[in-house]
């Protein structure tokens, strides 16, 4: 990093369809993380009103060798790996607390 | 840090600051001067034209700031005629529209008026410094003035036991080196780190539907990412602006940014109309092919 100014993030948000499972997500995690970390995720309307999981990525920073994975929160977190976020998300039309794990 | 110091060493008549107040503006050696400190404090009301301490504080103090307003129009209408005249010898190279423009709209606004500069793009040059430059530094003047000012203002309103004319003298001291070149350059160095610090978390890119992509063109993809990765940690700016360019990203003093916003256009161009075949084509001349 260059230590410009360590404060300034680049938020690149990441419209999924509500229809979409989270394999999907999983996906779109996997090949938008070389841009830059996941740091976090919700829920919201895009710009032509529909329902969709966001997804945001630091693009200030390099894409993390690891990339994160999204689980149902209510399942048991993975071992050797720390949690980057956690959020309500669609998951196939549904609302669902999930939460991203990057393995160490 | 974008804004660096004013070279003045080349600008023979330029003062950095406005013109002290003497007893030619107010008839008194200085503002306040002894004689009128003395009279002040003395118990004789005669020294005084017969007012009471605070209201003699507040006819000296007054006078001395109507003088101080004087010479400051004074000084900053010759700022701009040796703006227009000729070699102010300013350094430029580190001044972006950033700073003038959070300025010169005022530190409420600023964070807008960044986010559009930024979107102008590049340093500043020297026509800019004609156009954009001075009006901020003054602008910077007038705030820091009006900071003295204030607290002026309220000290005449309390008792002269509590704020005396030696006070208001000190004040007015500061007042008059408001002025001050170095501490307007202060002032617009204070508030573009406010207004990066308000940008902290409003720097959003357009949000991007995501569509999947097959694994070559992913790699493809991902090729094109590592080589900006590899310029940034290098601290190449130069190739990093000439991608910039390319892009059409603007070039901003903050390379972490523009690396960020560089990385957002790859992505959006790779997901849009022209795909990866369009990205390889706009970063060609800058990365080679992809």
């Amino acid at each position: 990093m260059s230590g410009n100014n360590p404060g300034i993030i680049v938020v690149q948000k990441i419209y999924i369809l509500s229809t979409g499972a989270l394999a999907d997500v999983n996906v779109a995690i996997d090949q938008v993380e070389p841009a830059g970390p996941l740091v976090g995720m919700t829920n919201g309307d895009d710009q032509a009103g529909q329902k969709t999981t966001i997804l945001s990525f630091d693009l200030s920073k390099p894409g993390p060798a690891k990339h994160a994975v999204v689980q149902l929160t209510s399942t048991a977190p993975p071992a050797s790996a720390t949690k980057v976020c956690q959020g309500m998300i669609y998951i196939a039309g549904t609302l669902t607390d999930c939460t991203a794990y990057r393995p160490n | 840090m974008l804004v660096a110091g004013l070279a003045l060493a080349g600008c023979a008549g330029l003062n950095g600051v406005q013109e002290q107040v003497s007893e030619k503006d107010v008839a008194v050696t200085s503002c306040p001067s002894p004689d009128q400190l003395t009279n002040f404090a003395s118990a004789d009301v005669s020294k005084r034209n017969g007012l009471a301490p605070a209201d003699y504080r507040n006819a000296v103090i007054g006078a001395c700031i109507t003088a101080a307003n004087q010479k400051f129009t004074e000084y900053t209408s010759h700022l701009r005629w040796e703006s227009t005249g000729t070699d102010l010898g300013v350094g430029l190279s580190v001044l972006t529209l950033a700073g003038l423009g959070a300025v010169g709209n005022g530190a409420k606004n600023a964070a807008a008026a960044t986010q559009g500069l930024l979107g102008a793009g590049a340093l500043i040059n020297k026509d800019v410094f004609y156009d954009k430059t001075l009006p901020a530094i003054i602008s910077a003047m007038n705030i820091n003035r009006n900071l003295v000012l204030q607290k002026i203002s309220k000290g005449l309103r309390e008792s002269a036991e509590d704020y005396t004319l030696n006070d208001a003298g000190q004040d007015f001291w500061t007042l008059q080196n408001a002025s001050n070149i170095d501490s307007a350059i202060a002032q617009m160095t204070n508030v573009t780190k406010q207004t990066e610090d308000s940008l902290a978390t409003n720097i959003e890119l357009p949000p991007i539907h995501f569509t999947p992509v097959d694994n070559s063109t992913l790699a493809r993809r991902n090729a094109v990412l590592a080589k900006i990765d590899a310029i940034h940690a290098a601290q190449n700016w130069a190739t990093l602006d000439q991608l910039a360019t390319a892009l059409s990203v603007a070039i901003i003093a903050n390379k972490d940014v523009e690396y960020g916003q560089i990385k957002g256009k790859v992505l959006a161009i790779a997901t849009g109309p022209t795909g990866m075949d369009g990205l390889a084509t706009t970063v060609q001349p800058v990365l080679g092919a992809v």
